[in-house]
């Protein structure tokens, strides 16, 4: 697989669905956000953000996946229509009540299917692995800020 | 990584990853399971999924999220809790003393 190719994987996943020094009142509030990135591109039905608040409430703050970091998603059958990422980066942190606390970056995710979406997903954890990953995305200001930062990762991981 | 391992199970090491939906952190965290378990030698199945599936999968190892870990101890002898998902570092500390500690694995350099 051509690194070109694997770079526009996630790219292509995340299209400019990407909110930078965004306010959430508290992680509802955030997981709503970045919910609604996806339904705005029809990525996913309404319902599905509902869906990502009420799994999150369900299942705990396993949402958070590494320090200031959370994925919140739903299952395909909530309304899911395609592989799709949105990316809320928040001015100020708010409280999952996860050991991870506080959350800064907000991913959305949504798949169809359970196969479709690994290479998306690998080129995530990748990005995400790099320590200073939280305080990078903190900076950015633009959407063009972060598709550089994304590239420039990339490129270093493979 | 300098120390050198020898896998002593006779069995490739039947792994499954756990998050809530079984779609999302489960399948990261296989990703960088693969990755830390070749490096250490070990030849394994590891397999995405969620809390329910995991505890009855019979697994040699558990690996989830250090919030799912109470419920789930006892499901496998080894059980590892990470607090990040995404950190290979976490994960290799962890996976490789606790697979000494069970003597699957033993130091040889």
């Amino acid at each position: 697989m051509a690194e070109s190719t694997l770079e526009i994987d996630l790219l292509r996943a995340l299209g400019d669905r990407v909110l930078v020094g965004a306010s959430a009142r508290d992680w509802v509030e955030a997981v709503r956000l970045a919910g609604e990135l996806l339904v705005r591109d029809g990525v996913v039905e309404e319902r599905y953000v509902e869906a990502m608040v009420r799994v999150t409430e369900e299942l705990g703050p396993y949402a958070v996946i590494a320090p200031g970091v959370a994925m919140p998603h739903a299952r395909p059958e909530d309304g899911a229509r395609e592989v799709g990422l949105s990316l809320v980066v928040l001015r100020e942190g708010v409280n999952f009540g996860s050991p991870n606390d506080p959350v800064y970056v907000v991913i959305g995710f949504a798949a169809k299917d359970k196969t479709s979406h690994l290479r998306v997903l690998q080129q995530l954890a990748e990005f995400l692995s790099e320590p200073d990953v939280v305080e990078e995305l903190k900076r950015i200001r633009s959407e063009d800020e972060l598709r550089t930062l994304l590239l420039s990762r990339l490129r270093k991981a493979t | 990584m300098s120390a050198k391992y020898k896998f002593k199970l006779g069995r490739p090491l039947k792994v499954v990853t756990v998050c809530g939906v079984g779609q999302g952190s489960s399948l990261i965290m296989k990703m960088f399971v693969d990755d830390v378990l070749k490096e250490l030698g070990v030849p394994a199945r590891v397999e995405p999924t969620e809390i329910i599936t995991a505890k009855a999968a019979g697994a040699d190892m558990i690996v989830c999220s250090i919030l799912h870990e109470p419920e789930l101890r006892g499901a496998a002898k080894i059980v590892v809790g990470l607090k990040s998902l995404v950190d290979k570092r976490e994960m290799r500390e962890k996976i490789s003393k606790a697979l000494l500690e069970a003597g699957w694995l033993e130091q040889v350099a």
